[in-house]
């Protein structure tokens, strides 16, 4: 019975995470919302954490006030400004691969972004 | 971490809450305004209360390692010319594991001492790898063959056929299973402290 309820999951990621790395970059196919991940919800399969009744949370400062990467640029690697020895974080998604240097994430924390056609949150 | 944007088909766009829920970072989504918890990828407050993002694997790692293993790779550039200082590799945190429910956090230096880790996640197979400033965590099954990594020299081998892997991919380079693939499994690095906060039933790999 619990495996009826993850194969979703285990079929979302490996449609997902699949890496082909030898394929010659792509532009990304977006896919009509039809097609998009649907039901069931992740929450009532796989739940991280309990979320209490009533949340209580600290000082809050205005929205954005970290101002979140709305829309993230790209360059290619051999254009990179990059140091060899810089922390990245690595997605790749349907052959696509994309990096983003933790040095800028630590002070944007947010990108909202789309790698091989699925739309991503990379957070720091 | 990264999680896919879409909920119930429909693409959303994620800012800055600005505040914080067990000392971590909350994100608001633009469509509803309800309020979300970055490690639990969870909405805590508002219309999606409950709701869950999935969870989509990642690599932390250095420059070098990633176009290395991935030459096509497109570069983020926002914000170079604001960048002060520059974040390297450190050691001292935990691969946080996050899979079907179960969780397990593996710290980086033993993983990296031992080189491979086989292991079960819940019911789950899984193998945690660290060489060189990188990790990596995959299923070890293929079809329905459980696979047990070991070093053989400058290799990474399975017993079960003898193929050759890069686990930097999670891809066999040669032998029987030569171009096969492992499916990677969702995971955070974090201190260990703050992953016990959100994930407190969470164990701890003890190395043997």
């Amino acid at each position: 019975m619990r495996i009826w309820l993850l194969l979703p999951i285990i079929l979302i990621l490996a449609a997902c995470s699949w890496e082909a790395p030898e394929l010659p970059l792509v532009e990304p196919t977006p896919k009509p919302a039809e097609t998009a991940v649907t039901t069931p919800r992740p929450s009532q399969i796989n739940p991280r954490g309990e979320v209490p009744e009533t949340v209580s949370f600290g000082l809050a400062l205005p929205k954005d006030a970290i101002y979140p990467i709305y829309q993230p640029k790209f360059v290619l690697a051999e254009d990179a400004p990059y140091q060899e020895g810089d922390l990245i974080m690595g997605v790749t998604l349907n052959g696509e691969a994309k990096a983003y240097n933790v040095s800028v994430l630590r002070f944007r924390e947010m990108v909202n972004d789309e790698v091989g056609g699925t739309p991503v949150l990379v957070s720091w | 971490m990264v999680h896919d944007r879409r909920i119930d088909g429909k693409t959303h766009i994620f800012g800055n809450a600005s505040t914080l829920y067990k000392n971590a970072m909350t994100w608001y989504d633009h469509e509803t305004g309800s309020i979300w918890s970055q490690p639990w990828g969870r909405a805590l407050q508002g219309e999606h209360k409950g709701v869950e993002l999935f969870l989509l694997p990642f690599q932390l790692t250095t420059w070098v390692n990633w176009k290395t293993t991935h030459p096509h790779t497109l570069a983020m550039t926002n914000d170079w010319e604001l960048l002060i200082g520059r974040e390297g590799f450190d050691p001292n945190f935990v691969i946080g594991l996050l899979f079907a429910g179960n969780n397990k956090a593996y710290y980086y230096g033993e993983v990296a001492e031992a080189g491979v880790v086989n292991d079960m996640l819940g019911e789950f197979p899984v193998v945690v790898w660290a060489k060189d400033n990188n990790y990596q965590a995959y299923l070890r099954t293929v079809d329905d063959l459980a696979l047990t990594f070991t070093i053989q020299g400058d290799n990474i081998v399975d017993e079960e056929t003898s193929s050759t892997w890069d686990l930097s991919r999670g891809l066999a380079t040669d032998g029987l299973l030569a171009g096969q693939g492992l499916q990677a499994v969702p995971s955070l690095s974090a201190f260990d402290w703050a992953w016990t906060d959100f994930y407190p039933q969470s164990t701890f790999y003890q190395p043997k």
